[in-house]
């Protein structure tokens, strides 16, 4: 991560606009592992600003594929945080950063109907976007999780 | 804006302590050096 994925301009840009980085290396800090309870690295945790995590990612991630993974943990802390319309608003950003990101725009498109529901109150605007997500993503886990 | 680098904090109190009232979220990196 840190020779390909940091170094990226998108990446700099996105986290600097959006997150508080924080870098621990376990090796120098071994407490680290039992404290955020992980035997793998790299791993990313995203925290609201209470400390709690909301979006967790293990293994190298490219800079596409970072940025993405971000762009979902937004929308999940905002759900997690009850601020149903800001997370509505970032789940239409995460549509458009995970384009062509197999593993996360079917996730984004779920998200963003559960933001649309939460948004709203109305529950036909759930419906209506997990069948975009069967449609556009049949084969997709997320697809299955939407086939209710 | 581009920055240049990421600006990272090296504890995770720091970070919390940052984010107060900002709106930006914690991103941790927990990482072996190669």
């Amino acid at each position: 991560m840190g020779a390909v994925t940091y170094p990226n301009a998108s990446v700099i840009d996105y986290i600097g606009a959006h997150f508080i980085p924080v870098k621990l290396n376990v090796v120098d800090r071994p407490e680290v592992k039992t404290y955020f309870y992980t035997d793998w690295t790299p791993t990313i945790i995203v925290q609201n600003e209470a400390g709690r995590a909301g979006r967790r990612s293990e293994g190298y991630l490219g800079p596409r594929e970072l940025v993405a993974e971000l762009s979902i943990a937004r929308v999940k802390i905002a759900l997690n945080d009850r601020d149903y319309a800001k997370a509505l608003g970032l789940a239409d950003e995460s549509l458009e950063l995970t384009k062509g990101d197999g593993l996360r725009e079917p996730e984004a498109y779920y998200w963003r109907a559960v933001a649309d529901y939460r948004a709203s109150g109305d529950g036909k605007k759930l419906s209506d976007g997990w069948d975009v997500v069967i449609a556009k993503f049949p084969q997709s886990d997320w697809a299955k999780r939407a086939d209710i | 804006m581009m920055t240049g680098q990421i600006n990272w904090r090296t504890t995770q109190a720091e970070a919390l302590g940052e984010s107060q009232g900002t709106g930006r979220l914690v991103l941790v990196d927990i990482y072996s050096p190669t």
